[in-house]
């Protein structure tokens, strides 16, 4: 199936949007100022000793942290199609449309309904004036079956975060986005522990490799890094 | 706008492609029904009734007419008209296919035009091939044929994860029922999607100098492309049909593609060999087996860290943060000092 590779999933989605909204404004550019909200959420810090005491930040901040499995994911407005001079003909789009796109571990339904239950409020602020999707009644089932209604199938997918394993490991296996954020917290520990352990007496490495795997426990959940996790400090999810 | 995040960045390119197929079987059946009549006067077989001298006249400058407006549409001088005079000609042509030749003049003629017809239908093929893009990708992602189709993406290793969507008006969702109109659309379109790790200049750049024969592949049969060999030509078809990206969530910001790889191996280096014996292993041995773990992941150990700019909007942040930081400090100071 082209839109799978392994057991990674590449979602393409085209969600036709209508004109204008019921107040009459662009629903293009209302979109677009919705993901812009929603990916740099505002912050207001309070500084008590200040006159200027509000100041309003913005950071980011990504509810798809919140729905599991999911390795990368995108939104776009497609407004209409490119022109490639002559003597090629000019055509436009009746409609502009959301496009959507994920690449998640697993199967498309449960990832959906995941997603639903997850980020409700996000989806419907994201495609309540969309064709075919009322946020009135949508929920888990029926936001599946919009999304499956407006994708498109994938003709080539190409995954280049997987190598062939041996066959023999019993990490021979497609890995779920849990297990890639295990092993990228323990790459990063490991190394840490070789740069200032690697030196030292036989006694006192295997102390301290017993140490580390008390610490970083590799074969349990936890911890691993936080989904989204970009500052070091904070990364680490002890579970 | 937010194409960039953490050390991935987000690419859309969408470029159209041809998608008309009549071309193929009103050229491509008549040729080589003529080419075999032609080469039937010529390995003995009787092949229909003879061609009158005139016929073969109108052929021979039929022929030679088709040749000529499939070349001139080849170098892009005539537009879309001319392919009405094709469907004329190849309609007469066909028609003529049921007469037939006992003579070397008039079997010469038709395979000629025969000839034509295939070269016609061939050019015309290049109308037609949303079908052709996807049978492409399909025989490049066979097993068989990964190494040599997508050897050089596996080599580059910038990529997390990249598709092709190749799509036509009718795949364009359409909810009639609420008000949308349908699309009608003359060209398919393909939508390409990468996420990649470096700038977007490192990323075509390296695209062009090392993988321009799987570009060329994979992009010959949409409209404007010229050759992925030629770097400024190259820049501007990417630059022309690229859409930037309004949200772009990436679950591990501060990894590469090629961290993720070395991370699975560096987890099962640890739970495979260093753990196994952990309480009963002796301290020699141990060190002997982290050696030769360290000395073979040595490619793979390294920390990983923020990229100097995580994406525009976190720079600024961070710079306001500082501003910040250094306003309150400065307050700090004064209300000490007062």
């Amino acid at each position: 199936m082209p839109n799978q590779a392994g057991k990674a999933y590449g979602l393409t989605v085209l969600c036709p949007l209508k004109q204008v909204d019921a107040e009459g404004k662009s629903v293009s550019i209302k979109i677009k100022n919705t993901l812009w909200d929603l990916q740099m959420p505002e912050d207001k810090i309070t500084n008590e000793d200040s006159e200027k005491s509000v100041v309003t930040v913005r950071a980011p901040d990504f509810f798809f942290k919140h729905v599991p499995n999911t390795y990368l994911a995108r939104f776009y407005i497609l407004e209409d199609v490119f022109y490639e001079d002559y003597p090629y003909e000019l055509e436009h789009l009746k409609s502009k449309y959301l496009v959507f796109t994920s690449n998640f571990y697993g199967d498309l339904e449960p990832y959906l309904k995941g997603m639903f239950e997850n980020a409700e409020k996000e989806i419907k602020s994201i495609w309540q004036d969309c064709y075919g999707f009322d946020s009135k009644t949508i929920n888990a089932n029926s936001f599946a079956d919009y999304i499956k209604k407006c994708q498109v199938e994938t003709t080539f997918f190409f995954n280049g975060s997987v190598e062939p394993e041996p066959k023999n490991s019993p990490n021979a296996k497609a890995r779920s986005l849990q297990e890639q954020l295990k092993s990228l917290y323990l790459k990063q520990e490991f190394s840490r522990f070789v740069f200032q352990n690697a030196h030292k007496k036989p006694e006192e490495l295997l102390d301290a490799f017993r140490k580390f795997v008390q610490e970083t426990q590799p074969e349990a959940e936890f911890p691993r890094w936080k989904a989204g996790g970009n500052d070091l400090k904070t990364i680490v999810e002890k579970g | 706008m937010s194409n960039i995040n953490g050390k991935a960045y987000a690419m859309n390119l969408i470029t159209p492609v041809y998608v008309h197929t009549g071309w193929l079987l009103l050229f491509f059946i008549p040729g080589l029904v003529l080419l075999v009549k032609c080469l039937s006067y010529f390995l003995g077989f009787p092949f229909g009734e003879g061609l009158g001298g005139l016929w073969a006249v109108l052929l021979a400058i039929a022929g030679v007419g088709l040749l000529l407006l499939g070349l001139a549409r080849w170098i892009g001088i005539v537009n879309w008209l001319h392919q009405y005079l094709f469907w004329l000609a190849a309609a007469t042509c066909f028609y003529f296919t049921t007469q037939a030749n006992h003579q070397l003049w008039s079997a010469v003629v038709i395979g000629i035009l025969g000839l034509a017809l295939l070269i016609v239908g061939f050019l015309m093929l290049r109308n037609g091939i949303t079908w052709l893009n996807r049978l492409i990708f399909w025989l490049a992602g066979l097993p068989a044929f990964q190494a040599t189709s997508f050897g050089g993406l596996l080599t580059l290793s910038l990529i997390h994860y990249a598709r092709w969507v190749i799509v036509r008006d009718k795949d364009f969702p359409c909810f009639a029922a609420e008000g949308q109109p349908r699309e009608e659309l003359k060209y398919g379109y393909m939508f390409f999607f990468s996420n990649f790790n470096g700038s977007w200049t490192q990323y075509v750049d390296s695209f062009s100098v090392a993988i321009p024969g799987g570009l060329n592949l994979l992009w010959k049969w949409n409209l404007g492309w010229h050759d992925a060999k030629v770097e400024t030509p190259f820049n501007g078809y990417v630059t022309r049909n690229q859409i930037d990206t309004e949200f772009y969530y990436n679950s591990y910001p501060l990894a590469s593609s090629n961290d993720v790889k070395s991370a699975k191996k560096v987890k099962r280096a640890i739970t495979d060999e260093l753990m196994a014996n952990l309480d009963t292993i002796s301290p020699e041995d141990f060190k002997k087996k982290f050696d030769k773990v360290i000395t073979e992941r040595q490619a793979d150990l390294s920390k990983m860290e923020p990229t100097p700019v995580v994406s525009l909007a976190h720079e600024a942040i961070e710079r306001r943060q500082s501003i910040q930081e250094f306003e309150q400090n400065e307050l700090s100071t004064d209300k000490s000092n007062s």
